[in-house]
């Protein structure tokens, strides 16, 4: 049941990037990229 | 003892805000500023007899340069003479439709039903929208956020930041989208968002404020924007403020972690208890300070933060009156061409083949920018970068002059090849060199949503003690009304732990 949970979230989430429009992409995809120099900012 | 109470380096609007409220707390407080005009990207400089403003070529919100008046014991309105920019701008799209947009509601709701009579009804709910938002965010960028307690500060009294996520969490494109459906409305509405430094689908959908303030009025001070920083100056001075211009700072001096003074380039050191930088978070820290006083997170942290756009300035007197209805005009471009023009030549540090920005006419406001009969033009072109891909900036600005002088006339200014009698281009590189600015970036680091409130350099420095941050690198943001704010911010924070 897990494997099929797991796997049906990993599904809608593909889904969902795919059908996304590019410019919303891109938004999000900015987000991300910097997302893991939020910690190091936080300290400035 | 110590020379001073504050040393502020920088007479930025930010280091002028925060050093003239130093002097009214009572503070024996210098200014020092590197360059010979005080107001960085909000001064006015003469060129055989034309007034030409650096960067800033309006204001809105006069309200918060007011509250630092009010804080000063006075008024903007008092101090500055302000004239009205109405309509707001004049935009023409690329497909040659002009639109104008007055400071009112209705008057702009007409004007964009000749275009879309279906966007009409957007407009009134795109504008109502707003607002409500501003009306319940009123106090954000008077704020400090230097911290998560300060964040839950900002949330409690900004009820409208928690209420629309909608605009925090989508982009500047989608929010003008949701409200327009005619394209030509829609690409008149999105050149705003490269003033936050970057393209409506990467833009955070919340500063799709900017076209409903621009209602809130829009104004030039007469004698050029650099009279603003003056007035500040003036009144600080009456307060007791020391400015000195053309003294660059070379070190902050620490000791035991702590700021204790400033060594100038001529080797004078200048003792004080409170230091505030009005520089870039960047120069501040690795070349005033120094990495050898640095955690590795901060320099982690300071090293990650990307530029925000720049844009070449054209400058021009000219010897007729030229055919231009507006204070600004807008000359755009359809927003997916803005965006791939940020994506395939602003990234790959490429140039606009064709020109986009804005036209400021700002002897149209103020005559007596320029001699009798002679009018002053500053063109704002397409953002660029510090880097010129496969030449430089140096080389490219005769050729550059010339094909935008030669644009400009064919397309939007009638006439002004044969009128112009001075002409000269500041380009990225010029701003880093004039203005001290790495990457010459007037708006210093990025404004998205990894680069504000608790993401951006703290106002209250969190590594070294004593030494204070203000301007366009820290909270709230760039901007003449911001970095005001900005210097408000860290006036209260001195005076509270006072």
């Amino acid at each position: 049941m897990k494997k099929i949970l797991f796997a049906a979230v990993i599904i809608a989430g593909v889904l969902l990037v795919t059908m996304m429009p590019k410019s919303k992409k891109r938004f999000w995809w900015e987000i991300i990229r910097q997302t893991p120099y939020l910690i190091p900012r936080y300290f400035v | 003892m110590a020379d001073y109470d504050v040393i502020v380096i920088g007479a930025g609007c930010g280091g002028l805000s925060v050093a003239s409220q130093m002097a009214k707390q009572g503070r024996k407080t210098l200014l020092l500023e590197q360059s010979e005009l005080i107001g960085g990207c909000c001064s006015t400089y003469d060129r055989n007899g034309y007034k030409f403003d650096l960067g800033a070529s309006i204001i809105e919100d006069p309200a918060s340069i007011d509250r630092l008046f009010n804080r000063l014991g006075t008024s903007v309105f008092k101090e500055v003479d302000l004239v009205s920019c109405d309509p707001t701008y004049t935009v023409i799209t690329r497909n040659g439709t002009k639109m104008k947009f007055p400071i009112s509601i209705e008057e702009t709701a007409k004007e964009i039903g000749k275009v879309s009579q279906e966007d009409v009804k957007g407009f009134y709910a795109f504008c109502e929208k707003f607002k409500g938002f501003l009306d319940g965010a009123k106090e954000f960028f008077y704020m400090p956020a230097n911290n998560l307690s300060d964040m839950m500060e900002i949330v409690k009294k900004n009820p409208a930041m928690m209420k629309n996520p909608g605009l925090i969490f989508s982009s500047y494109q989608d929010v003008i989208s949701k409200y327009f459906k005619n394209e030509t409305v829609r690409e008149s509405l999105s050149y705003q968002s490269l003033f936050i430094g970057l393209p409506p689908e990467l833009c955070q959908g919340l500063y799709a404020l900017i076209p409903y303030l621009e209602h809130g009025g829009m104004y030039y001070s007469k004698g050029g924007m650099g009279e603003i920083p003056q007035a500040i100056k003036r009144v600080g001075e009456k307060l007791g403020l020391v400015v000195k211009t053309k003294t660059a700072v070379a070190k902050v001096i620490i000791r035991n972690k702590k700021a204790v003074g400033v060594k100038l380039e001529d080797g004078t050191e200048i003792s004080a208890e409170i230091i505030i930088s009005d520089i870039h978070a960047k120069s501040l820290y690795f070349n005033l300070i120094g990495e050898e006083h640095l955690p590795w997170i901060v320099k982690t942290g300071l090293r990650s933060y990307e530029p925000s756009i720049n844009a070449p300035m054209l400058y021009m007197g000219v010897d007729y009156k030229p055919p231009l209805e507006s204070h600004h005009t807008l000359f755009t471009i359809p927003v997916k061409d803005m965006n791939d023009y940020w994506w395939n030549v602003y990234e790959k540090d490429g140039y606009a083949k064709e020109p986009f920005g804005i036209i400021s006419w700002t002897s149209g406001s103020d005559p007596e920018l320029a001699p009798k009969g002679h009018h002053v033009l500053i063109i704002t072109m397409p953002p660029a970068r510090i880097r010129y891909a496969g030449s430089d900036w140096a080389k490219e600005k005769p050729a550059l002059i010339e094909s935008t002088i030669d644009y400009l006339s064919k397309k939007y200014i009638p006439g002004l090849k044969e009128h112009v009698k001075l002409a000269e281009l500041a380009t990225p590189v010029d701003f880093e060199r004039r203005l001290r600015i790495p990457e010459g970036s007037i708006y210093a680091i990025r404004q998205d949503f990894t680069s504000t409130t608790i993401f951006r350099p703290s106002s209250k420095s969190k590594c070294i003690d004593n030494l204070y941050l203000v301007g366009a690198s820290t909270h709230p943001g760039g901007g003449v009304p911001v970095t005001i704010c900005s210097g408000m911010i860290v006036a209260d924070i001195i005076e509270k732990q006072s």
